[in-house]
Order: C-alpha cells, then structure tokens, then sequence
C-alpha cells in the first residue's frame, strides 16, 4: 500500500513514544479495508526499508545469504506445495510443509 | 623474479579495490559475485546511503473468536529510556530481530514474485515462521483460536506520524496447548 491519501490528516493525535496508540490500533482496519477495497497492493516496493544500513550489511551475512540460497533450492517444491496451504494452517502444519520441501529437493 | 611478484600482488590489490568500490552500490549482478565471497574480504561502506530508513515497524495481531475480527494489539518490543538508550538498551535485540524478520518477509515477498511463486507460499519462508511464531506466543485469551498478523510502518513523529499497512498475514489457529496441532 502506498501512502493513502489524506492519511497523515486522517491520524489521530498519537502518545509519546515509538508504540502506536490505542487509536491508531483502532484505525489499523479502516486502512487495510481501504487499501482492499481500492485494490492497493501491500508491499514496501518504493520504500527503504528500515536501518537500510543493516539490511545493506545482511547482504554480507552468513545467515541471510544462506537462507536465500536455501530458499532458492527449494522454489520449485515450495511451488508444487501450494495447493496444500489450508486456510488456518498452524505454525506447525507451516513448518512441516516446509520440512517436505526441503527433503524433497 | 621480484618485479613479477610485485606485480601480481599489485593487481591483487588493484582487484581487491575495484570490487570495493562496485560492492558500494546496489548492483544485482553484482550480488551473485560477492555472493562467492566466504572469506568476506569485499567490504560495504555505504551504511545508510543512499536511502537512509524512515520508518518504524511495528508488529501488530488480532483473534477472531466466532467468526468476529478482535482489536489489533502491538507485540511489544520494549522500548529504551531515551536519554540512556544510547548506553543501555536491553531491547535493541528485540527491535533488531523485528527488523530483520520484516525486511527480510519483504525481501521474500519481493524474490516469490520475481520467481513467480502464489503469494500464499510466503507463508513457508523463515521471516514469515519467524513473525508467526513470536505472535503466537503471545498471550491468548481463549485457545484454540484464530490469529492474524500485521506489519505497520510508521514515520515522523507526534502530530505528523504516519501509518503505512505494509503486511497483513494470512489468518492462522493458534493451536491449544504448546505448539500442537
């Protein structure tokens, strides 16, 4: 979702502090149904993301490289897994699924 | 003999600072040379070049019981006195975690499409178990029950902040006891 228009006049007063309000908790839905409804895609694409210098050091980082890597091996049996994703699938089912991707490649 | 060596060890070098300086930008093809890099020698110095963050993430979930959405509660990630955050900061291992599991859900997010991959398979990669597992940690009022989760990103700050939706989850069953089905 882009920025959504007269959004910033539409925030209620926020408290002090980084941790959103109870209003602005309470606005979350109004936003996400506008977006829908408007059929805005949400996604950061046009956006950096935040601590870009962190992100920029992840790129050099064992961990994140290697999940990449890893999650490029296992594209192609994550996409034939697709249609096994139920709608209120648990942690659990999630993870397991991926478990059989990973041995399957 | 030496002027050889002189030479090899000068176009080492040479090597060495012309990777440095490509490993500055953002270059894609680039990404799948330095990926060859295990020894990281190539080293990246562009730290919040050239679009510094501008936002906070915040992790946010609701319940449904009986069909009916609940209110979105923020995970809390904790929070530094800001006059000491700088020297103690207990939570910045929170806020940090929260940081990389978003941007790396986005990053996902953004490689899925590229590969043409169903949206829905997102939900099999790391950062998003990774979001998914600390929401379901949190507390619940009845179990089992259905949990969704958000990321908002805000920006600026008191009268001028604002909210950006930039992911909702799939609707997931937080399961009744520790991690069963």
């Amino acid at each position: 979702m882009r920025y959504l228009p007269n959004g910033r006049s539409l925030m209620p007063k926020p408290k002090a502090g980084l941790r959103l309000s109870h209003a602005e908790l309470a606005m979350l839905d109004a936003l996400i149904v506008f977006a829908q409804e408007k059929g805005l895609v949400l996604d950061d694409d046009d956006d950096p993301p935040s601590g870009a210098a962190e992100v920029h050091n992840a790129r050099n980082d064992g961990i994140f490289r290697l999940m990449d890597e890893y999650d490029r091996t296992v594209t192609k049996r994550i996409r034939e897994l697709a249609p096994k994703l139920d709608d209120a699938s648990t942690l659990r089912q999630l993870i397991d699924l991926r478990g059989q991707a990973v041995r399957g490649r | 003999m030496d002027t050889i060596w002189t030479g090899v060890v000068g176009l080492g070098f040479l090597l060495w600072w012309i990777a440095s300086v490509i490993n500055q930008y953002p270059l894609r093809w680039w990404e799948h040379v330095v990926r060859h890099d295990w020894l990281r020698l190539v080293p990246s110095w562009t730290f919040f070049a050239p679009r510094p963050g501008r936002r906070d993430d915040h992790l946010v979930f609701r319940d449904f019981e009986h069909g009916l959405a609940g209110c979105w509660h923020e995970v809390d990630v904790g929070e530094a006195w800001l006059p000491l955050r700088w020297l103690w900061n207990p939570y910045r291992f929170r806020q940090k975690a929260l940081m990389d599991l978003v941007n790396g859900l986005l990053k996902t997010r953004r490689r899925y499409r590229e590969r043409q991959l169903d949206q829905s398979v997102e939900q099999l990669s790391l950062p998003y178990f990774g979001l998914l597992a600390w929401v379901s940690s949190q507390p619940v009022a009845t179990r089992p029950c259905l949990r969704q989760f958000a990321v908002v990103a805000s920006m600026g700050h008191g009268l001028d902040r604002a909210l950006r939706i930039i992911y909702v989850s799939h609707i997931h069953r937080v399961p009744d006891g520790d991690g069963g089905n």
